[in-house]
């Protein structure tokens, strides 16, 4: 039997993904909108379908509607300090033309803490202003080596169970959230495998390219077709037997993409040197091997993000990345909308200033173009090039 | 004799600087940018060899950096200001460890090594605080002009402060200063002040190697009042580059005649 490519996965996927939830809507099946880190297995397990606001603002914003959307946002008077995920969110309600025709209502709301605390707030907005029952769940950073947080995540897990079946009566199927857990760790595992093809000279998958293939993983983990769409990514990417260096130096981005650039990053590199990672998609790594029961593979996966890790934890992680993947640059993204993500980037400077990794700031947005200045970039950016080039 | 012709298309005014085999600055000049970078530059380039009795064929170079630089077609080869300022501070004392340059647009601090290597830079954010842009506006808004502002200042006898680094919100509360009887030097320090507070944040982000000189580049290191409290900012007292302005001109300049020297013949 032919296998299906990665592309005509990934197309299925996201196409699915907008069209089930219409139609779920439809039918009467529940619906959550959850954040980009929640345990989605549970609620998979109980039947809801889940979406997300946040990878919705991506497709707006790669679809060059996040300026508009956020203009419109204006008209419930929020400030544009926010982050753009959200503007572009509470832009919708004032704004026509949106893609896929918008999201469906949801049933629920989930919101977890272990990215940032504008998502609390954000949905517990929606749920005031939709009245619309919310539950939040709170990962206490570094909870890993103690058992009273672990405990503590745990018991946060069984209520949301406990909420999910208040608001569905539909019961937990053991069966199917043991599955969801397996595939979320094998969509995982491929994932970093995927990446790992770039710690060789040249590169198979272009930092872009891997920046196209997040939506699984950020949508759909858990699910089969997320799996089946890394395999198929990791197949058809075998490492050539050629592969001898082509002497380019390779940069890491550090942060988030560009989402309203077509290429998701500026545009300003030669051949001398190639953006060979982006560490943000490694961000949806998650880390579910903390033994087999489903509950407590949860607990470490979802309390242990990036960007609800310890300061020094990430500093030593993206050290790691630039041994690993023979850095020779770093380009910090600082990304006006997230301050959890800006925090990181002046120590993480120093850190590398320290190795002698020269580093540069660039200052943009991940959604809302109107704080992106082409020219400003490019000469940071052709200036770094030049430094490098001399040193 | 052989000469080379920097030119830093910036973002308030283009700077010419002609330099010849040695690195000897023979002729300068400066002019408002205008609205076409490629045509002023043409003819101030005209102007500046005719003043300087040199024909062009003379001229075995011409560089841009700057702003506008990719907009000068007659250029044989562009850097940016970063790898200019670098040069140009590192050809005036090996003792150079940091850079800053404010410019009209954006200000820039740049750490380098013993060997004149950038180790690191810093621009400022994408607004105009912290750069020349905002004493322009400021000072207009005072009445005053630019050139003034040093001297001025230098006679404050109070210390005020202004609590936005924006240059629209500075202006308006200029003019509450105005309204409430505040002296036009103290409001001037007041500027410096926070210009000074804003380069001191791009310093500390700018990884410098160790402790050497601190060099002040750019139209407003003439301003002796920015100078004043620049230094006390730093704990240091910047060193003043003669004819600070040109300083990126110049570097341009020298980085293409060190490229030359290195062409095989
Ligand atoms: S971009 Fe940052 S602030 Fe916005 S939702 Fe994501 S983590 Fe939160």
């Amino acid at each position: 039997m032919k296998l299906e490519s990665s592309k005509t996965i990934l197309t299925k996927l996201f196409t699915e993904y907008y069209l089930t939830g219409t139609q779920a809507k439809k039918e009467g099946k529940p619906i959550a909108f959850i954040t980009a880190f929640a345990p989605v297995e549970i609620l998979r397990a109980m039947g809801v379908f889940c979406m997300y606001p946040e990878s919705y603002a991506v497709v707006c914003a790669a679809s060059k509607k996040a300026s508009e959307m956020i203009h419109a946002s204006r008209m419930s008077s929020f400030t544009q300090d926010l982050c753009s995920y959200s503007l572009i969110d509470f832009g919708t309600e004032h704004y026509e033309r949106l893609p896929y025709g918008g999201l469906p209502d949801p049933d629920m709301l989930i919101a977890t803490n272990n990215q940032c605390g504008t998502t609390l707030l954000w949905f517990k907005l929606l749920s005031k202003k939709k009245n619309i029952p919310l539950f939040i769940i709170d990962y206490p950073a570094a909870a890993d080596d103690r058992p009273a947080l672990r405990q503590y995540i745990r018991r946060q897990h069984e209520s949301l169970v406990e909420f999910v079946q208040q608001q569905t009566s539909n019961p937990i199927d053991d069966q199917i959230l043991s599955e969801q857990i397996a595939n979320s760790k094998k969509t995982c595992q491929t994932w970093k495998n995927i990446h790992e093809l770039n710690k060789q000279s040249p590169i198979r998958l272009s930092a872009n390219k891997l920046i196209n293939a997040l939506f699984p993983i950020v949508a759909a983990k858990g699910t089969k077709s997320a799996c089946d769409y890394y395999e198929a990514l990791l197949h058809e990417n075998q490492p050539s037997p050629e592969n001898e260096s082509k002497g380019a130096t390779r940069l890491l981005w550090h942060g988030y993409p560009m989402w309203f650039l077509a290429k998701k990053f500026p545009g300003c590199f030669d051949t001398d040197f190639q953006i060979v990672l982006d560490d943000y998609t490694l961000w949806w790594d998650l880390d579910y091997s903390s033994g087999a029961d489903p509950m407590e593979a949860m607990t470490k996966a979802y309390s242990s993000t990036y960007l609800n890790w310890p300061l020094n934890q990430k500093l030593d992680w993206v050290e790691s990345l630039v041994d690993e993947y023979a850095i020779g640059g770093v380009i910090c993204h600082a990304n006006r909308s997230c301050r959890r993500a800006l925090a990181d980037i002046v120590p993480l400077r120093k850190r590398l200033s320290k190795r002698n990794i020269p580093s540069i700031i660039v200052e943009s947005d991940m959604a809302n173009p109107d704080f992106y200045s082409k020219e400003q970039v490019r000469l940071r950016i052709e200036s770094f090039r030049e430094t490098l080039r001399a040193s | 004799m052989t000469y080379i012709l920097g030119i830093d298309a910036g973002s308030s005014y283009i700077k010419f600087v002609l330099i010849d085999e040695t690195g000897g600055i023979i002729g300068k000049s400066i002019v408002p940018r205008g609205a076409e970078i490629d045509a002023s530059c043409r003819k101030n380039y005209e102007i500046l060899s005719e003043t300087l009795e040199i024909d062009q064929k003379q001229i075995d170079g011409i560089i841009a950096t700057g702003y506008g630089r990719k907009q000068v077609s007659f250029a044989d080869e562009v850097i940016t200001e970063i790898t200019a300022l670098a040069i140009a501070g590192y050809s005036i004392t090996p003792n150079i460890r940091m850079i800053i340059d404010i410019g009209g647009q954006d200000s820039k601090v740049v750490s380098l090594n013993e060997s004149g290597k950038v180790i690191d830079f810093v621009m400022n954010q994408k607004c105009s605080a912290g750069t020349g842009k905002f004493l322009e506006v400021t000072s207009a808004s005072l009445g005053v002009k630019v050139e003034d502002l040093g001297p001025l200042s230098l006679n404050a006898d109070k210390d005020l402060s202004l609590s936005s680094t924006c240059t629209v919100f500075a202006e308006s509360e200029i003019i509450s200063f105005v309204a409430a009887g505040q002296k036009k030097e103290n409001i001037i320090k007041a500027l410096h002040n926070t210009i000074s507070s804003q380069i001191l944040g791009l310093y500390y982000q700018a990884n410098a190697d160790d402790q050497g000189e601190i060099l002040f580049a750019g139209g407003v290191a003439l301003n002796d009042g920015m100078v004043t409290q620049l230094s006390s900012k730093l704990n240091q007292r910047v060193r003043v580059p003669e004819n600070p302005q040109f300083i990126c001109a110049l570097g341009a300049a020298l980085f293409l005649k060190n490229k030359q020297m290195k062409k095989p013949v």
